[in-house]
């Protein structure tokens, strides 16, 4: 009997391990358990047995300085991003919702817009939506870029994403790249990679000094920014299970300045309140928040 | 009364009233009247002839007063205060004429009164003539102004006093007669100011209530009945009242609309209980039940085709709704199943990365083992060379060996012969020493370290003789180790040439092998630059299949929401 107990106590382990890893994932990251267990399991199965208690210690420690949490988050976190992702939504944004926001300031006397970019990965989106804000304060009543005071904050849970967001330089690699599904009527952003033969996209000074990047935990920190005019959190909320989902969208919903604009990935939805009101257009469905009572 | 008719309601009550208001102050008016005019004569008589009539009383006591003044200051005869006397007569004096004027002016026209001044002037006189008689000495003069009164004042005094108290007697009775008069008069008139009065108000009463019932009650009862009737769907009765010009007119020709209305209500009331059905389907619908539709048989008009129309949105809806719903399900079912293939496909990528990223490993491991391999085949062709320069060198060695081992041979027979003289040296020795010992032992004490010389030399010998002889067996061994060795050399000469010859093909080998490996080395190289590519894209395509299939997940969720909501509505 004795000579069965520690195969038998190993096989017990490495379940509960599975379904530790599985609760953090869910509780401190906000991921679906369904999307996350066969990482999971991968994961602990590429382990030396021996390692894997010492792993789950940390991960439930849960500190973003070890190496077991940042091995843990980039074994689960997926960080698809390309430049002008979704481009309808964001012809939308460009046409429409910007030169509003941008006129709303205008006319509370403020220069100052703010925009959130949750779930940023590499920085693609940031950047994206810098080139955006920049054609849209061009028409605005007030064209010069440097009369603005822009914000646009890349935040996301991994250290790795975030540096390569910092160096904001874009490779033209085999497979699907950054650079994708650019559309037409952004293309011209990118003249040195789709007609040059540079191999490297890289942000220009104007853009990094708009863009900042930090590390952001959407279920467990408060919002990153405040009185925010644009939230932009696109595909990363299909990840989120429902309670977190509810709380992240929360957060995403408090940054907002009244009047703010939130927008959510196509497959993404928020229930809309007593703060947040639906706009749908052909193009484009958004969230505005309320003004207050 | 076809005036009373004609006004309206208000006239028609006010009319009557009016009239007992006018009648009831015509009858007030007439006691108020009569009452006042008794009240006055009333007055009449008080300051008339009872007035008179008290005054006249007054004037006779006066006289009387004076008949007791005078008669009193005649007792008193000598004490009379004759100052005071005549300021009292003169006192009454003024009231007679006081109560005499008052009666003048009372009695103007009467025949007594106007004598009453001339017999007042002779009482006033006699008075006088009493006083004056009455004042030189009273005690002398006291009888004769006693007879003088009783003689000419007091039958005149009597006399008009009398006529006063006649006066006034007369003068009451004459009032008295009067008041009854006035009394019985005013009675009369009270009565009949009250009797006519009554009997108009009672026909007045009698007239408005006529009036009332006539043209109030019994009007608006008939129309009452008829608007009963009509609401209970009979129409069955003639209106005469349209005629009338008041309010039972309007009254009346309104019902008389309503009576041609009445039809219009009984179909109005059907399009109610109609409409309430067509109510009915839509509050269905709202309620999201597209089951219930409106009968259309027993309806007919607009009505219909407004049941038509909701029938025909009610339809609309449903199969829209139906269509939804299959959609929806059928989204829901593939979205499902996408899901479950991206998810597989997911899967796959990512097992494809992890071997991809096992590929790259092990083409590492290889490389490196090729670049241990290439660098063992350089080393081993070195080693080749060299084994071959050995061999030859070896070849060269054996063939120089064949005479060596010869010439061994030969010196091995010379060292045994030497060996042979070796041993018989040590058998001489041997023999030496043991003589040498004898001889020691002679010479004694002085001999004894010649004797350990002696030992050791036949020591020596010994161990000469044995050397000899392994010498011996050494050389023989050699000896025939030369022969053999020689027949080795040549066996080793023959192996020499071959392993020369293997030599020379194993050089040639690890050459192109080494060639080969090179050639690995590159293809590798480059086996591993398309293996970081393929990883790229793998890595790639895993986070891109794996987005879609939480997008799918979503999707899914999604598509189930719709597909619960519109379950929600019943369509069969």
């Amino acid at each position: 009997m004795s000579a069965r107990w520690p195969a038998d106590s190993c096989a017990r382990t490495e379940t509960n391990d599975a379904a530790e890893l599985l609760g953090v994932a869910r509780d401190r990251i906000g991921l679906k358990p369904a999307l996350s267990a066969p990482k999971i399991e991968a994961l602990l199965r590429a382990m030396p047995a021996d390692d894997r208690r010492a792993f789950c210690r940390d991960v439930v420690a849960s500190d973003p300085e070890t190496r077991a949490w940042r091995t843990f988050t980039e074994a689960l976190l997926v960080h698809e991003t390309y430049f002008f992702r979704h481009p309808e939504q964001l012809r939308h944004l460009a046409d429409v919702l910007l030169p509003r926001l941008l006129q709303d300031r205008l006319d509370t006397g403020s220069r100052e817009i703010r925009i959130w970019c949750a779930g940023c990965a590499s920085g693609e989106e940031a950047y994206t939506l810098a080139l955006i804000l920049r054609t849209a304060i061009a028409k605005s009543a007030l064209p010069e870029t440097q009369a603005w005071n822009a914000t646009i904050l890349g935040t996301d849970l991994s250290a790795p994403m975030l540096e390569l967001a910092r160096e904001g330089s874009y490779a033209l690699v085999a497979g699907l790249n950054s650079f994708r599904d650019v559309p037409d009527f952004a293309r011209h952003h990118f003249t040195s990679i789709f007609t040059a033969a540079a191999t490297t996209w890289s942000a220009s000074a104007e853009l990094r000094r708009w863009t900042r990047f930090a590390r952001h935990n959407l279920v467990t920190d408060p919002p990153a920014l405040r009185e925010v005019d644009l939230v932009v959190c696109r595909n990363t909320l299909i990840y989120f299970d429902e309670a977190q989902l509810r709380s992240a969208l929360a957060s995403l919903e408090a940054a907002l300045r009244p009047s703010g604009a939130l927008l959510l990935g196509p497959a993404e939805t928020a229930s809309e309140g007593a703060s947040l009101s639906m706009v749908c257009t052909e193009q484009a469905v958004f969230w505005t928040k309320r003004a207050a009572q | 009364m076809k005036f009373i008719e004609n006004l309206n309601l208000r006239g028609k009550i006010l009319v009557p009233t009016i009239a007992l208001i006018v009648v009831a102050l015509l009858v007030m008016g007439s006691l108020a009247r009569a009452l006042s005019s008794t009240s006055s004569k009333y007055q009449e008589l008080m300051f008339g002839p009872r007035l008179a009539a008290k005054v006249s009383l007054g004037y006779a006591g006066q006289l009387s007063e004076l008949g007791r003044v005078i008669n009193l200051a005649l007792l008193q005869g000598e004490g009379a205060d004759l100052a005071k006397l005549a300021n009292d007569l003169d006192e009454l004096k003024a009231e007679r004429k006081k109560s005499r004027e008052e009666l003048e002016r009372l009695l103007p026209e009467r025949g007594d009164v106007r004598q009453l001044k001339e017999t007042g002037t002779k009482i006033n006189e006699t008075v006088d003539v009493l006083l004056v008689k009455l004042r030189p000495a009273p005690a002398k003069a006291q009888g004769e102004a006693a007879r003088f009164w009783t003689e000419a004042g007091r039958p005149v005094l009597a006399k008009q006093r009398a006529a006063l108290n006649d006066l006034s007697e007369e003068l009451g009775e004459i009032s008295n007669k009067a008041t009854q008069d006035l009394v019985e008069r005013t009675k009369t008139t009270i009565s009949l100011v009250v009797g006519v009065g009554l009997g108009l108000i009672v026909l007045i009463s009698l007239f408005a209530l006529r009036t009332i019932n006539a043209s109030i009650v019994a009007p608006i009862t008939a129309l009452t009945e008829k608007t009963v009737r009509l609401s209970r769907g009979d129409d069955k009765f003639e209106l005469p009242e349209v005629e009338r010009t008041d309010e039972y007119g309007a009254l009346a020709r309104a019902l008389e609309i309503f009576k041609g209305n009445a039809d219009k209500i009984r179909a109005m009331s059907v399009a109610e209980a109609v409409t309430k059905e067509i109510g009915d389907v839509i509050k269905a619908a709202a309620a999201k039940d597209f089951t219930a539709e409106v009968d259309l048989d027993d309806k007919e008009g607009f009505l219909k085709e407004i049941g038509a129309a909701v029938n025909n949105l009610v339809r609309i809806c449903k199969g829209s709704f139906k269509d939804f719903s299959q959609k929806a399900t059928q989204t829901a079912i593939s979205v499902d199943e996408a899901g479950t293939a991206v998810g597989q496909i997911s899967d796959g990528a990512r097992q494809q990365t992890a071997q991809l990223t096992q590929v790259s490993t092990a083409l590492g491991e290889s490389a490196k083992a090729i670049k241990i391999v290439t660098s063992n085949a350089a080393s081993a062709r070195e080693k080749a060379e060299a084994a071959a320069r050995a061999v030859e060198q070896g070849q060269h060695a054996v063939s120089q060996l064949e005479p060596i081992v010869e010439a061994i041979s030969q010196n091995s027979r010379k060292i045994n012969q030497i060996t042979q003289v070796i041993a018989q040296i040590a058998n001489r020795t041997h023999i030496l020493s043991l003589n040498a010992a004898i001889e020691a032992a002679r010479a004694g004490e002085h001999g004894k370290g010649f004797v350990v010389v002696a030992q050791e030399v036949g020591k020596l010998a010994e161990s000469s003789a044995q050397n000899a002889k392994q010498i011996t067996d050494i050389v023989e061994q050699a000896s025939s180790d030369a022969q053999q060795g020689k027949v080795a050399t040549g066996t080793v000469s023959q192996s020499m040439k071959s392993i020369a010859q293997g030599t020379q093909d194993t050089t040639e080998r690890v050459r192109s092998i080494a060639v080969a490996m090179d050639e690995q080395q590159a293809t590798i190289t480059q086996i591993e630059g398309s293996v970081g590519h393929l990883k790229t894209i793998a890595l790639s395509n895993s986070s891109s299949a794996e987005e879609i299939t939480a997008t799918m997940v979503q999707l899914s969720k999604l598509s189930n929401e719709t597909r619960q909501r519109l379950a929600a509505f019943k369509t069969e």
